[in-house]
């Protein structure tokens, strides 16, 4: 590990402060109340509503975890991550994202479980809905913080926990002032920054390809190109991974509400398609090459996202290399932070005002205040797995965070389409899914993947999840026609 | 006047299932099965010395682009027509 010098602190003190600013800004622009901090009254501007959807969705892992990830565990794993964007990802995004941009504009929703609660007349689908998904998610954000702070300290020479802190206070700071806006605006920053930086990196890498390229045919010949995985784990991965993913997963869902007009959804489908194909396609697959090439064996680091920014630091040198990935690196806060608001919103409306009733009677300053307040209860429960990952209750929600996603979102889509749906179905349905993949993953099937058909490991929960949704609608009644109609505006 | 724009788009917007959500939802299904067979056919080996797996990969991503240009078209039209 290098001594500490002032340089990177600078950066990182020069990208923090603007991250904070943005914030004010978003606060002193967007005015008060509970709908502007938790979802920007839904009136997100084109370029902050494509930003905040983009960031959310993808960040340095497609440059630094994507890579690194083919680079470590293998082709299988690159395709796992970019097999469904044009046979899946896309056309589901096409076809929900308008309609759940609608039904918020409809009805005011501000999170997932408003949708949820309104269209099964319940709220106890609601609470099921949150709890499944905020459980992981919450943790999944300690885990976040993990990674930023690990490579940020192994590049700069600063002790792990000392980043881990900074994170984790600047990522609170930004969402308690500037809520879903404040997120938006940073991710504006942080999107077009991270586009720099890596067109910077891109660019020095293909200006020495001439040095690597003797070694590149060779590196094609490494067990990392081989693909192993059969063909009935990425069917699986394509029909049940991937469904939820455009839409579904709630930082991505919140944001679809919070913009304002039709046309930046339009705009984003095919926004997405070039990022996509930027982020997952071309960039870890040149990158994986480059490093293959330059080191046929990986060699020793404290953790694996070190990789690329070594490789970085031998190719353009160690200075500049700590520079731009610090810059990256600042960057990667913009999923945390999307994470952290979406985990807000969730925790405050779909848990705390709707089981402590007399909250949701408070008038509204006092309701927006809490709300602000829930930043810090989501990011101490986060630093719990940031700070202790091998506890049990971190392990099992980090490991089940995947299948959670579509156990609890594709009878979501059920729900949209299908007007049999009900609260019995619904709350079952997802709570059938849930205890059946804690039993597959930890008890019955505890060795990847978790089934003895090598599908992915979230397939049979899924199935059943679908499965009781489907049968409890048909032998329950249908509900109430006036729900529907509120609903569907018919 | 910008809620009166909004109104309309969302009139624009059915929440049933309409041709074109019908389309997509057969694309899915044709789509996900030719991806396999990709997978199968086109990652282990060489064709005219190029690895099956980067021409399999450029195939995907070009792909992403492609049909996110189509649906954005498909979407923009779809639009124009309903206004």
């Amino acid at each position: 590990m290098q001594e500490p010098s002032v340089l990177p602190i600078l950066i990182l003190g020069i990208y923090f402060s603007i991250y904070l600013i943005l914030s004010f800004i978003a606060f002193k622009r967007g005015g008060r109340g509970l709908a502007e901090y938790l979802v920007a009254k839904g009136a997100l501007g084109k370029i902050p509503g494509i930003f905040t959807l983009i960031a959310t969705y993808t960040s340095v892992y497609g440059f630094v975890g994507l890579t690194v990830v083919f680079y470590t565990w293998g082709y299988d794993w690159l395709v796992y991550d970019t097999i469904e964007y044009w046979t899946v990802i896309i056309p589901i995004y096409c076809l929900l994202s308008f309609k759940l941009w609608k039904l918020a504009k409809m009805h005011k929703y501000i999170t997932p479980g408003d949708l949820i609660a309104h269209r099964t007349d319940s709220n106890i689908p609601r609470v099921v809905y949150a709890i499944s998904v905020l459980w992981p998610l919450v943790f999944h954000l300690g885990i976040q913080f993990i990674a930023l702070s690990a490579t940020a300290s192994a590049l700069t020479g600063i002790p792990y926990h000392i980043f881990l802190v900074v994170y984790m206070v600047i990522a609170t700071i930004a969402v308690f002032i500037g809520g879903l806006r404040g997120v938006a605006y940073a991710d504006v920053f942080n999107g077009a920054f991270f586009i720099g930086v890596m067109a910077v990196l891109i660019g020095s890498l293909v200006t020495r390809w001439e040095a690597l390229a003797p070694s590149v045919s060779e590196a094609f010949l490494l067990p990392i190109f081989q693909r192993t995985l059969p063909l009935q784990y990425y069917l699986a991965v394509i029909f049940l991974l991937a469904p939820p993913w455009p839409a579904l997963i709630p930082h991505i869902w919140i944001r679809i509400y919070a913009i304002e007009r039709r046309d930046t959804i339009t705009t984003s489908i095919l926004s997405y398609g070039i990022i996509w194909s930027l982020f997952y396609g071309i960039i870890p697959y040149i990158l994986t090459i480059a490093l293959a090439a330059h080191w046929p064996t990986p060699p020793t680091v404290a953790v694996a996202e070190e990789y690329v920014a070594k490789f970085f630091s031998e190719l353009i040198g160690p200075a500049l290399a700590t520079v731009l990935f610090l810059g990256l690196l600042g960057a990667g806060v913009s999923t945390a932070d999307s994470i952290l608001q979406t985990c807000t919103a969730m925790f405050h409306r779909d848990i705390l005002e709707t089981i402590v009733k007399p909250v949701a009677k408070w008038p509204e300053k006092r309701r927006e205040l809490l709300a602000r307040c829930m930043t810090i209860v989501i990011i101490l429960l986060a630093a719990v797995a940031a700070y202790a990952p091998a506890l049990p209750i971190v392990r099992i929600a980090v490991a089940m965070i995947w299948p959670l996603y579509s156990i609890a979102g594709i009878p979501v889509i059920l729900l949209l389409f299908w007007k049999r749906v009900n609260k019995y179905a619904f709350t079952l349905g997802v709570l059938a899914g849930a205890i059946a993949q804690l039993l597959f993953q930890f008890v019955i099937w505890p060795e990847w993947p978790n089934n003895p058909w090598y599908l992915w490991e979230g397939s049979l929960a899924t199935i059943i999840a679908i499965l009781v949704t489907v049968i409890v609608s048909l032998v329950t009644p249908p509900p109430p026609k006036s729900v529907l109609e509120s609903f569907y505006r018919e | 006047m910008a809620s009166r724009e909004i109104e309309d788009e969302l009139k624009s917007i059915s929440l049933h299932l309409t041709t074109l959500d019908k389309i997509l939802i057969a694309y899915i299904f044709i789509a996900g099965f030719i991806s396999l067979l990709f997978l199968e056919y086109l990652t282990t080996g060489y064709i005219n010395g190029v690895p099956k797996s980067l021409i399999n990969h450029v195939i995907f991503t070009v792909l992403n682009i492609i049909v996110a240009l189509i649906c954005y078209l498909a979407f923009k039209k779809k639009f124009k027509v309903a206004s």
